[in-house]
């Protein structure tokens, strides 16, 4: 007993081990079969539905978390459109996920903003902020003056004034004052406020 | 393109698009982010690998790198680029965790005299971490003896691993060695010189991985520890996401995962759960 040295067979025999019973199934009763189902579609640009209803409706978190890695591989613009429905689903671990994912493929989550912007449901605004503050402001910073300038939710604008206090542009100061007056029966908006002018003055 | 060196030697200097290149390179093919900043320190090793191959231009040497089919100056090139300075029983606080805390937890699910525990240091650098992993074991905890334990290192540097495998030392890195473990593990080679005594050497597995290569990864299986600290910090967000699904699938269910203290699981994945010793915060791969 004690320190043993691992050779490559044993290693290889464990994973063989690993590798052996039945074939992994996305509908496989065993999340980790259904795990392996997800990871052999990676790499796949057809994959995208497929993964995107696995995030669905799968609701083990091994199994989607796979599913979000893989989509996030892809790194296509069909990938980055199919997650960013995920974005008004009720489920908030998977509204986080899919934010995760979108900001792990900037370059083509940032045409997607201008559409999840203009969403009828503030929650998806508010995650469209939150994404541009997880991309370059340099590409992000123009969105998000213009929907300073009219957006109407109270929430998404607490979230918009944090946004705008680091993007480092000068306009966003008027933007903000618009916002504080927009709302002027919110306190905690007008501290958002500050809080993010005095930022942009820092910065 | 890179221009010409005015120091007035042959060497070429490679220019901020040629960097910037590079670095979108080299990120696809080790998931090693590197930050186009640090120019100090990509010019000089890239203009150094130009010269020992005499390209030409910078376009020619990418040429080789990506189409030389045995690999050899795209190894030469990541043993250049990664870093591997470190020392014995560095954060040594994760050891304590794991001879009090982690491997009792271990062995509680294992059968004594049938069921190996498998540890994986990985990156091993030179052999400083899997040396400290395995002479904690034999040094702190009491039930070693019952177990047979393979602790498996891997690094993504053949340069590294060579030096892991000889288990030459100079003092810097035995400096927070105890002079009893020293003599006990170490033999002397001359003045600040030690290398690892030849039983510890033997019972350590170095081997080449690429944890951005799945095949790679997927050889790794049935893990019960994995160390990987001060890794990730190198990687970007999607390559840090991908690295924890790959570790995720190498642990058995119940295998901790410990991290560098700058580094945080919560913040990669959320596949994983916190378990907070009173020695050290580690990721628990969950049982079901």
């Amino acid at each position: 007993m004690g320190l043993l040295k691992a050779r490559d067979s044993a290693i290889a025999r464990a994973a063989d081990v690993a590798a052996e019973g039945d074939l992994p199934r996305l509908d496989h009763p065993d999340a980790p079969m259904r795990r392996r189902a997800v990871q052999a579609l990676s790499g796949d640009p057809a994959s995208v539905d497929t993964l995107i209803a696995v995030i669905r409706d799968d609701a083990d978190n091994m199994v989607r978390q796979a599913a979000f890695v893989a989509l996030a591989g892809l790194n296509t613009g069909p990938a980055a459109q199919g997650v960013a429905a995920l974005l008004s689903e009720a489920d908030p671990a998977l509204r986080n996920g899919a934010l995760e994912t979108l900001a792990a493929m900037p370059e083509h989550a940032a045409p997607l903003l201008e559409p999840l912007g203009r969403h009828d449901d503030p929650d998806v605004r508010i995650f469209a902020v939150l994404l541009a503050g997880e991309l370059d402001y340099a590409a992000t910073a123009d969105w998000l003056l213009d929907l300073g300038a009219r957006e109407r939710d109270a929430n998404v604008c607490s979230n918009l004034a944090e946004a705008l206090g680091g993007c480092g542009r000068g306009e966003a100061v008027a933007v903000l004052d618009t916002i504080r007056a927009r709302f002027p029966e919110e306190p905690f908006l007008a501290f958002a406020v500050d809080t993010a002018l005095q930022r942009l003055a820092e910065d | 393109m890179a221009v010409p060196n005015p120091a007035g030697d042959t060497r070429l200097r490679v220019t901020a698009e040629d960097v910037t290149a590079f670095c979108d390179f080299f990120y696809k093919k080790t998931g090693i982010s590197m930050d186009a900043g640090r120019r100090y320190f990509i010019d000089r090793r890239l203009e150094d690998r130009i010269a020992a191959n005499e390209c030409r231009t910078f376009r020619e040497y990418l040429s080789l790198v990506k189409f030389q089919p045995a690999g050899a100056e795209m190894q030469a090139l990541i043993n250049e680029m990664t870093v591997n300075e470190t020392y014995f029983f560095r954060e040594d606080y994760q050891f304590t965790c794991l001879t009090r805390r982690m491997l009792d937890e271990i062995a509680a699910r294992k059968e004594p005299g049938l069921d190996r525990i498998r540890i994986w240091s990985i990156p091993c650098s030179t052999g400083e971490e899997p040396y400290s992993i395995a002479i904690s074991i034999l040094e702190d905890w009491p039930r070693a003896s019952e177990f047979d334990i393979e602790i498996i290192a891997s690094d993504i540097d053949t340069r590294a691993l060579a030096r892991a495998r000889q288990g030459i030392y100079q003092a810097r890195a035995l400096h927070r060695v105890p002079p009893r473990i020293r003599d006990n593990y170490f033999r002397p080679l001359g003045k600040d010189s030690w290398q690892v005594v030849e039983d510890l050497r033997e019972s350590i597995d170095f081997s080449l991985i690429n944890v951005s290569s799945p095949t790679q990864m997927a050889r790794m299986r049935n893990i019960d520890v994995i160390f990987c600290r001060n890794l990730l910090i190198y990687f970007d967000d999607l390559s840090r996401r991908q690295t924890a699904e790959h570790f995720f699938d190498a642990l058995n269910p119940g295998g901790f995962v410990a991290l560098g203290h700058s580094e945080s699981m919560s913040r990669i994945s959320n596949i994983f759960v916190p378990r907070k010793f009173p020695e050290a915060l580690v990721h628990q791969r969950p049982f079901s």
